[in-house]
């Protein structure tokens, strides 16, 4: 039986922090198997890293389990529902950057259930704490982007800040590149540039 | 400066205590913004108490803040976020996700199709904030649905007599109603049965005039 899938990692490098959302599959009493997203923020400069409180991407009920699948068909289902939870993060954070409020907010309440035509109210409370715990991490995410942006490309920060949201949400939604990470640097000329690597190539503290 | 309010509600062997906290909070040695907190606790008779808590808000310092009024002002806002709290609980018994859903945003101001154009990422925060509230809440439910299942409200007897009125909706009543009178501390079972005695005799009453 698999215990635990392997983590999906996906990271946008700035020119002086990273930010990294990896996410990982795992049995919860052998009958169901849960996902959960981690966000961390490396500053490069001086070594340091933060992770925020983990948030729970969903409970799967079917429990990817050698009774039912391969060992590595399990381990490539468990591999999918974190690709999953990792693109969930880089489309809302996307959104947020563009300033797609109405999309965002819809999206993520539909997902999390958050829903004032919930039959329970009980339910709802449940959606709206799951959709908090990520809330905090998208907040995190979009409070490094900006500010990396600005210190870095003061010059229509506004505008790359837009740029990325699209790139990001783009981004998630090409499988083939899904364990990459995404460079935010200078070009030649001093200008912002983003570039997509397909393998990762950086080393984090 | 720092200013509790208190609700207790009783319900068989639980004492739920909820408690709203204003305080002001301090910066480079000033006085600088305020702070409201609510906080649940839960205490099971023979039992240690545990408690839950959440921000509610926080910002500036409010110009009340720094007059002698400061005491009342801190008073009345952690009591105003106590009964809220409360009567949000009582939402939740009664179900009602939508008035649940509209009460928390119309705090939070989390929808931003109702809002002048907050940013994603205050969207970001305001829901984040929910999701601590909603779950403090849902312990909290949880906490007091388990005491009404273990009281006497669903011996078998007082089950059949009371089920069809819908039990947990009139629990939600109670602490709705509680929380709009302001009292300090609701015995809830009482509380429980003048309601659903009353609801009762008017059901008798609307079958005696309708039979008539």
């Amino acid at each position: 039986m698999l215990h635990k899938g392997p983590t999906v990692y996906r990271r946008v490098i700035f020119p002086s922090a990273a930010l990294e959302a990896r996410a990982r599959w795992k049995a919860v009493n052998g009958k169901a198997g849960k996902t959960m997203l981690r966000v961390r923020i490396y500053w490069l400069d001086d070594q340091r890293v933060r992770e925020y409180p983990p948030a729970l991407f969903r409970y799967s009920s079917d429990p990817l389990n050698a009774l039912l699948f391969s060992r590595q068909a399990a381990i490539e289902e468990a591999m999918r529902e974190a690709a999953e939870a990792t693109d969930a993060y880089f489309v809302w954070l996307g959104l947020a950057l563009q300033e797609e409020r109405p999309l965002l907010f819809d999206g993520m309440t539909h997902f999390f259930k958050f829903d004032p035509s919930a039959p329970f109210a009980t339910s709802m409370l449940y959606g709206a704490q799951q959709l908090g715990e990520w809330a905090l991490l998208l907040r995190a995410g979009c409070a490094v982007v900006e500010t990396e942006i600005f210190r870095h490309f003061p010059e229509d920060a506004r505008k790359h800040v837009k740029e990325l949201g699209a790139f990001l949400q783009n981004w998630a939604y090409r499988p083939e590149e899904r364990v990459a990470e995404v460079v935010v640097f200078a070009d030649a000329n001093g200008q912002f540039a983003i570039k997509d690597a397909r393998e990762v190539v950086r080393v984090l503290p | 400066m720092r200013v509790k309010e208190r609700k207790v509600v009783k319900m068989g062997d639980l004492t739920l205590a909820i408690e709203g906290t204003w305080m002001t909070t301090w910066k480079d040695g000033m006085e600088r913004g305020e702070e409201i907190r609510v906080r649940a606790i839960v205490h099971w008779a023979g039992e240690k108490p545990w408690s839950v808590s959440c921000v509610m808000d926080d910002g500036v310092l409010s110009p009340y803040a720094g007059s002698e009024l400061a005491k009342e002002y801190g008073s009345a806002m952690a009591d105003r976020h106590a009964r809220q709290f409360l009567r949000w609980l009582g939402l939740c018994f009664k179900d009602e996700a939508s008035r649940l859903f509209n009460a928390l945003d119309s705090t939070f101001l989390f929808n931003p199709e109702y809002r002048q154009r907050p940013s994603a990422i205050d969207t970001c925060w305001r829901l984040a904030r929910v999701g601590v509230v909603a779950s403090t809440l849902a312990i909290t439910f949880n906490q007091l649905r388990v005491a009404v299942s273990k009281s006497f409200v669903l011996d078998i007897q007082n089950y059949r007599r009371y089920a069809p009125l819908d039990i947990f909706a009139l629990v939600g009543e109670c602490l709705c109603n509680f929380a709009a009178q302001g009292g300090k501390e609701l015995d809830l079972a009482a509380a429980f049965v003048e309601v659903a005695e009353k609801k009762l005799q008017e059901e008798v009453s609307a079958n005696g005039a309708s039979d008539r």
